[in-house]
């Protein structure tokens, strides 16, 4: 009896040991992203307490905590975002996948307490219009068209201020694109359709709008804020040199006149504007996987001050009072989660807000390095290799988990959560950025395009090849591993270098590159372009696209795979997984697969995520095993 | 292979369950000339399970009208005249319906063959109980080959190896051909 206690404790310790690491990665941070109202005087954060994730409100002066709205982590319901509408209004956005999106509007009463003004629904903010107490800009489809209205927040009619005639979104393209100004007024329309960029502006004493643009799609020209009174309109375009550049484009003339923001080899990312005033206070881009934030001389001279106050680089800000007395910065370091700081002018000290991942502090945690490559064709590849913090000098098997996309998504070194907790489970983990990613420039983008199976996968073969040069990789322990694009790359290097990769995990992967244009019925003509232009055309390329999709090529197929899937993903139906679990069951192939009906693209629920990867760590380690065990076979036959 | 969320027990209780409960091919009646097989099927992925669901056909007396059973998938395989059949009611009950003629969800029937043009996935958050419809519903139309591929397998197994079986969506699809070679491989 006895034995068989002990037997109970241990099996129960280890499982329950086991199970930590993936409840300790993937579990919901308990603290994010910190927003300071105008004034100063009161921050909203969104924590996770309990099983609960809550927004709550903070008065600064009296150090009080307040909990506004909480949705349980198991709800199908989400808080996607909240921000603050002036000083003392306040908004949260829910989203749910049957209902859509809600938009709670809360103001702060002379008590200091937040009550609930107005619950709308299928509402959005699209520009909180802070220094405005009684008004924001909200977004709301009507009749199938996107709409903006000017939200009147002391007014108890809700409903009546989204009739079709109290719409602001009156410019010459309907369906298009809009900017407003800092005093709530459209100034800026503009669309692509059919290649063909148009934008328009609004002055303030005109009623009419002005072209001030018109040309192909092949020049990108991204309105990011007009100034009337310098009749300068500041647009992001890749026009000089292929990489995303800020201009100053004069709208009485129609011409570019300068450069306002660059960086060399590589694009703009985020171009900043004071919420407060209208001026840009800074831009940012992303270099060697890490972000990079340049500021204006009085958000730097504080980031500065902050920094000399906590001894912690490379915090960037995320907001700030209007008198610049208070900001809020995140650590967000490489390789460590975020930690968030509110930094105090008047006192000059930095107070720790809160960490997003505290109970990760306990590990050991990896660390990352760049790593570049050379393609087949010559290309450069950035790929980012973390490794554990401790090898013991010896060589450690290798995970390589290419991104999504393919197109216009790029991997950074900014702890992505998966990628550690494979680490902790001893993997050295592969990140490459092959062509098609963000950030590297428009040429390194497009070459992304039509090279499914071909360029890309050549791209991170390369990268693999050189982290094998490190001699830190057990070259016969390496697996691969992606979701969505990252998903069908898997499948379709499993079938190219079944001499490379021991096993492959596709999660949420295209497997049939024709059925990306088949698959929604109701194909619309805009998504189906965009199809052509990534993938190429079915009418003029059917053989290429059947050639390079997995389940046409699954005879080829002689390494252990695994496949996952959400029953409500509308990204990559789960038509894909079930082609593939159809094809490899009649080809008697060795795969495993995990299907969960009611998840959606990138498991949402924490169960879910824990389960999974649970999953696809037992069945690399099996593979792992396996193929020790072939060896052994074959050096004693 | 490994199906996980089924223990041992399970396997063998399943096992044993199709041992005594295989799948009967189901009958079906034949083709007339100009007549082909139409596959169609539903969905719900949440909600209200309708009654009864109607497609208009071409001409007045072509239409199909098909009672669901108490299953998250419905399908129907029918002999009927070559043409164009489309979505048009999903009846919640005797008097309420979601009418979805408007989206324009059609399937081609090419005679001689077996025709498969998307299952109708639903969700609703309505409440028809007091002839009512509260909340809302969406609707997609979406390809899903491999499910009816199953399905014809299963149940109509002969049928599935005399006729061809085609996807009648506007898009052209590479699945049925290729499931088609590689019954050819094993069989």
């Amino acid at each position: 009896m006895k034995r068989l206690i002990l037997l109970f404790v241990f099996l129960f310790g280890l499982g329950n040991s086991y199970a930590s690491v993936e409840s300790d990665f993937f579990r919901n941070p308990e603290f994010v992203m910190p927003k300071l109202n105008g004034n100063g005087d009161f921050l909203l954060v969104k924590k996770r307490i309990d099983n609960y994730n809550e927004i709550v409100l903070t008065n600064l002066n009296k150090y009080i905590e307040t909990p506004v709205l909480k949705v349980s982590t198991q709800s199908s319901t989400y808080i996607s975002d909240f921000e603050w509408l002036g000083n003392n209004n306040f908004a949260i956005s829910t989203y749910d996948d049957i209902n859509g999106g809600n938009l709670y509007l809360y103001k702060i009463n002379e008590n200091g307490k937040a009550k609930r003004s107005a619950l709308l629904s299928n509402t959005y903010v699209f520009d909180a219009q802070i220094t405005q107490e009684d008004r924001f800009i909200a977004f709301r489809y009507k009749h199938g068209k996107p709409n903006l209205f000017s939200f009147d927040l002391n007014s108890e009619r809700h409903e009546s201020q989204f009739r079709s005639k109290k719409r602001i979104t009156k410019g010459p393209l309907r369906n298009g694109r809009w900017l407003v100004n800092h005093s709530g007024s459209v100034n800026v329309n503009y669309d692509t359709e059919d290649g063909q960029t148009e934008v328009y502006v609004k002055y303030p004493d005109s009623k009419q709008w002005r072209q001030v643009w018109e040309n192909s799609d092949e020049i990108e020209f991204k309105p990011v804020m007009f100034i009337p009174e310098k009749h300068e309109l500041l647009v992001l375009s890749q026009k000089d040199e292929g990489y995303l550049k800020l201009y100053s484009y004069n709208t009485q003339v129609n011409e570019f006149t300068n450069i306002v923001y660059q960086v060399n080899g590589r694009d703009i990312a985020n171009v900043l504007i004071n919420p407060f005033k209208p001026e840009l206070i800074g831009y940012s881009y992303i270099q060697g996987g890490v972000a990079h934030h340049i500021y204006n001389q009085t958000l730097s001279e504080l980031v500065d001050k902050h920094t000399k106050t906590t001894d912690i680089p490379n915090g960037y800000v995320i907001n700030f009072s209007q008198d610049y007395k208070k900001v809020i910065y995140i650590n967000s370091s490489i390789d460590k989660p975020s930690k968030y700081y509110l930094y105090n002018q008047s006192i000059n000290e930095s107070m720790l807000l809160g960490e997003e991942r505290p109970w990760l502090n306990k590990y050991e945690l990896g660390t990352s390095e760049v790593i570049t490559s050379k393609s087949s064709d010559g290309v450069e590849i950035e790929s980012y290799l973390t490794l554990p913090a401790r090898t013991d000098n010896k060589q450690v098997p290798l995970l390589v988990m290419p991104h999504g996309g393919p197109l216009g998504v790029s991997d950074t070194r900014h702890f992505p959560i998966d990628v550690h907790y494979f680490v902790q489970q001893g993997y050295a983990v592969l990140t490459p950025n092959y062509r098609g990613s963000s950030g590297f420039g428009e040429k390194f983008l497009n070459a992304g395009k039509k090279q499914w199976g071909r360029l890309i996968e050549d791209d991170i073969e390369s990268a693999v090849a050189k982290v094998l040069d490190k001699g830190v990789i057990e070259s016969s322990k390496i697996c691969i591993f992606g979701i969505s694009y990252g998903g069908y790359s898997a499948l379709i290097s499993a079938i190219r270098r079944p001499d490379l990769y021991r096993c492959a995990i596709s999660y949420a992967g295209v497997t049939d590159i024709p059925l990306l244009f088949s698959g929604g019925v109701q194909t619309d003509n805009e998504r189906h372009q965009a199809l052509k232009d990534i993938l190429g055309d079915p009418d003029e390329s059917w053989d290429t696209l059947v050639e390079f999709s997995p389940i046409y090529r699954a005879n080829e197929l002689k390494i252990p795979i695994f496949i996952a899937q959400g029953g409500r993903d509308r990204i990559v139906e789960d038509e894909h997984y079930f082609r593939m679990k159809y094809v490899l069951e009649k080809l008697d192939k060795d795969f495993e697969h995990f299907y969960m009906e009611n998840e959606i693209h990138g498991f949402k629920l924490v169960g879910s995520q824990i389960e999974l990867y649970i999953k696809i760590n037992e069945f690399i380690q099996n593979s792992f095993v396996n193929q020790e065990t072939i060896k052994a076979n074959t050096a004693d036959e | 292979m490994t199906i996980y969320a089924e223990s041992s027990f399970t396997q063998k209780l399943l096992l044993l369950l199709s041992v005594i409960f295989t799948f009967p091919a189901l009958a079906i009646e034949p083709l007339e000339k100009d007549e082909g097989y139409v596959l169609v099927a539903l969905k719900v992925e949440q909600g209200y399970l309708p009654t009864y669901v109607t497609l208009s056909g071409e001409g007045w007396g072509n239409g199909l009208k098909y009672d669901l059973k108490p299953t998250s998938t419905n399908y129907w395989l029918e002999a009927v005249e070559a043409g164009t059949y489309e979505w048009d009611r999903l009846y919640l009950n005797k008097d309420v319906y979601l009418d979805i003629e408007d989206a324009e969800l059609t399937i081609k029937v090419e005679p001689g063959k077996i025709n498969y043009g998307g299952h109708l996935l639903l969700h609703t958050t309505m409440n028809a109980s007091r002839n009512s419809l509260l909340g809302g519903a969406r609707f997609y139309f979406n390809n899903k080959a491999s499910k009816a591929m199953t399905y014809l397998d299963n149940n109509f197994p002969s049928l599935v190896k005399d006729y061809d079986l085609i996807y009648t969506g506007e898009h052209k699809d590479h699945f049925f051909d290729y499931a088609k070679q590689l019954k050819g491989v094993k069989l």
